[in-house]
């Protein structure tokens, strides 16, 4: 197969890594060059790693046409309007065929040839076929879904999540704390995905869980890094409106709706864990 | 106007037709998947057949099913199931008769109208009477006629609230001067024996929701994936069945819409290049004749389950001419809106035709379907995907389109005055709340409206300005309908009806719930 992997960073030339080693032609596409719309014209598969803020106009570059497949590697939501990443293709360009890589993709263990795995996900069998095709290889495991929203949603999620760890690290707190962040994390993705109608389990797969525990055993994971910057002060306005976004479609996530407030610099860290533990108690599967 | 259901085929050859269609699904299938079609078709049927009346060659035909099931043969299973397809191929079609259709286009509207003015007996000598002040069409008719006489086929998806709705969009079409569909009606609605003899002449295909079987659904979906790709321009109601609640439709089925796309596909195997597009529209009416049936239905827990209605209002002749009559008398008007024609895939169109990407970008849609060499794939699943955002797009249509009606809006502002002075209270204690409970303040109605309206016509929808006006209006329209008034004006106030307050309120709920 031809794959075209569009966007910078680590994470675009680690998918070229991966696609290359599952046998197929892959090409890391300078979005700048003319021709790009001509190279994603003539790929089997196309792959967008890149952020939120940059996905837009990358879309409008690269101009994917009703016979792409594209599918999103990045992680959260979109700036301008809050939809889940792989929405943002359909909005800017002719391409129907989209979905959302999920779950872990550590570049720096990926190319030392540490054994992985990613879930793709997309409404249409046939993107999922592609991309498993495109990337599974004997040391990294593609795992099809069709849950697209919750896979996508739970990425997101797992950004917050990492900046709340991120905010009880900077505050000294043990593992301890860190430890009911996580779990009452994993609550707050199955409560999302209940609300959008999606499959509570997804949130317990590779996309959630899975990139959660990524996320928590990397203290310089960027999610991390966020919330340290936050528990020292200031404001995070992108991640307060990551979590305005989140919050909008379910009101019951405790932990999103503080680091929003954190994040907004209405609150201070001390408080964020304050409001957090003396919340009314409820069941721990609610 | 000219049109390929003009050239309707004959019952055999769609049976054929059908027959040949379905043997190549079934060349596909395994031994057990086709012994599983077939068992599934013959136990459904022969437990329905239990309590319906059957055609003694239908049964010898599930008989047969039976032997062919116990023998276990693929030849034995395969030619019984042809068999029960080309029944039903047999069945589900009604061929067109022009002739038919020039009577009722020539003689219909001018005796329907003198029939529902009746009542007027000067009208009625004179002859004086305007059915197209009762009807206001509206929408890209000039497009929509334009891609027709280009070649394209369209596909009708309107809303669907009573059995009225067939006659009264074949009217709307004739008078906007477009040709006719061909459309499914339910078996229930040829049991009036003038209404059956003009519906089977006039693009009608029998539809009999009875049977359940997976065999006779895909039997009808070959129907109509065939008669789009002969041409017929056809009309479905993706929702269905009528609105139980009210409501507009937010969920549509996918069955008979996903035929279009089919039909396109097929063309362009055969390299044809005639197109097909969806054409959403949205029917707004005062008054529903089968309101208090369907809000019962609506609110009964069997509700759910009963997806025939054959005992309502519009089974009784008398009734539906009354209604018709009262609904002239009392200028009640019929606005049918066509949305903006799309693709099968969902996107907007240009005038010519092309579709469009977000950006207004002409794009070449084949590519939706076709591989890289231009050869078009068979994919059921993408085309479900596909068929699933053409239904989103039609909920939105039937949004934009809808004509606000003065029954709703008072209907509105009184339910929502009865939710605010009992918080929390569900629609079943809502409408079991005492009389004397149900009554709310005119002016307090009068103030919802005006605060409904503001909403509205920042939304830019054509409004009345008179909240006054708009309450008297809803109050003459639910006096002259209905054996109970949705509302109605007493010395203590306005009188709410329960069930069918909340039916008409129903209507608004996607343009005013909060957030809306």
């Amino acid at each position: 197969m031809n794959i075209c992997v569009a966007g910078q960073g680590e994470l675009a030339e680690t998918l070229v890594y991966l696609a290359e080693r599952a046998g197929n032609n892959a090409v890391l596409l300078p979005t700048e060059v003319e021709g790009a719309p001509l190279a994603v014209a003539h790929s089997d598969l196309v792959l967008l790693a890149t952020s939120p803020e940059l996905l837009r106009p990358l879309v409008r570059a690269l101009r994917p046409g009703p016979g792409s497949v594209v599918v999103v590697a990045g992680r959260g939501l979109d700036p301008e309007s809050g939809r889940r990443l792989s929405e943002i293709v359909p909005l800017e360009s002719a391409c129907l065929r989209v979905g959302a890589l999920g779950g872990p993709l550590l570049p720096a263990e990926l190319r030392q040839g540490s054994p992985g795995a990613c879930v793709v996900a997309s409404a249409f069998e046939e993107v999922n076929q592609r991309t498993v095709k495109a990337l599974h290889s004997p040391l990294f495991r593609v795992y099809p879904s069709r849950d697209l929203a919750d896979v996508e949603l739970a990425g997101a999620l797992v950004l917050v999540l990492s900046a709340a760890l991120g905010v009880a690290r900077g505050m000294g707190l043990g593992v301890g704390t860190q430890a009911v962040l996580v779990t009452r994390g994993i609550a707050e993705g199955a409560r999302l995905a209940r609300r959008t109608g999606g499959d509570p389990s997804t949130f317990s797969g590779l996309a959630g869980v899975g990139e959660l525990v990524a996320a928590s055993s990397l203290p310089d994971h960027p999610g991390q890094s966020r919330g340290r910057a936050l528990a020292s002060g200031g404001q995070d306005l992108p991640l307060a409106a990551l979590c305005d976004a989140l919050l909008s479609r379910e009101r019951d996530l405790p932990i999103t709706a503080g680091i929003r407030l954190l994040a907004q610099g209405k609150i201070s860290a001390a408080q964020l864990l304050h409001g957090l533990t003396e919340r009314q108690g409820r069941a721990e599967s609610q | 106007m000219d049109t390929p259901l003009f050239h309707s085929p004959s019952h055999a050859e769609v049976a054929d037709a059908i027959a040949a269609r379905a043997a190549r699904r079934f060349a596909h299938q395994s031994d057990t998947a086709l012994a599983d079609l077939l068992a599934d078709t013959v136990f459904h049927e022969r437990k329905r057949l239990e309590h319906d009346k059957a055609d003694p060659d239908y049964e010898a035909l599930l008989d047969a099913g039976a032997r062919a099931l116990r023998d276990a043969r693929r030849r034995d299973v395969e030619a019984a199931l042809l068999s029960l397809v080309r029944y039903y191929g047999e069945e589900i079609h009604n061929p067109f008769s022009p002739r038919a259709y020039k009577v009722a286009t020539q003689i219909l509207p001018g005796a329907f109208a003198r029939l529902l003015s009746a009542s007027s007996g000067r009208r009625l000598v004179t002859g004086h009477f305007d059915l197209g002040s009762h009807f206001k069409v509206d929408g890209p008719l000039a497009q929509i006629k334009a891609l027709i006489d280009a070649g394209a086929t369209i596909v009708v998806a309107p809303t669907h609230v009573s059995n009225l709705d067939s006659p009264l969009i074949g009217m709307g079409l004739y008078q906007a001067g477009l040709p006719p569909c061909a459309y499914g009606a339910g078996l229930n609605l040829f049991s009036t024996p003038a209404m059956a003899f003009f519906m089977r002449r006039l693009g009608a295909y029998t539809v009999d929701r009875r049977k359940r079987g997976r065999l006779y659904k895909d039997s009808l979906k070959d129907y109509s994936t065939e008669t789009i790709k002969r041409g017929c321009h056809s009309l479905f109601f993706p929702g269905g069945t009528r609105s139980r609640s009210g409501r507009v439709e937010t969920q549509l089925k996918k069955g008979l819409l996903g035929t279009g796309i089919l039909a396109w596909e097929e063309r362009l195997r055969e390299g044809k290049k005639a197109d097909v597009f969806v054409v959403p529209l949205t029917l707004s009416i005062g008054v529903v004749l089968e309101a208090e049936t369907l809000v019962a239905d609506a609110l009964a827990d069997e509700g759910k389950q009963r997806y025939i209605i054959s005992d309502d209002e519009f089974s009784r002749p008398g009734e539906v001419a009354s209604f018709g009559r009262r609904l002239m008398q009392l200028d009640c008007r019929v606005h049918m809106v066509f949305g903006e024609p799309m693709d099968v895939v969902g996107n907007p169109i240009d005038a010519e035709g092309r579709s469009l990407d977000p950006h207004g970008e002409v794009l070449d849609r084949r590519g939706y379907v076709a591989d890289r060499d231009g050869k078009v794939v068979a994919d059921e699943q993408r085309d479900q995907v596909y068929t699933e955002r053409v239904s989103r797009r039609l909920c939105e249509a039937y949004q934009r389109g809808l004509v606000v009606q003065s029954t709703q809006l008072a209907a509105w502002a009184a339910w929502t005055a009865l939710q605010a002075q009992h918080p929390g209270r569900d629609v079943y204690h809502l409408i079991r709340l005492h009389p004397e409970d149900r009554r709310i303040a005119k002016v307090e109605v009068i103030r919802r409206i005006g605060d409904a309206l503001v909403r509205l016509q920042g939304q830019r929808r054509d409004c009345p300005s008179d909240p006054e006006r708009v309450l008297q209006e809803a109050l003459r329209l639910f006096a002259g309908f209905h054996k109970r008034k949705a509302l109605e004006e007493t010395a203590a106030g306005i009188q709410l009806s329960g069930e069918l307050t909340w039916y008409y309120h129903n209507r608004l709920v996607g343009l005013l719930r909060e957030g809306a």
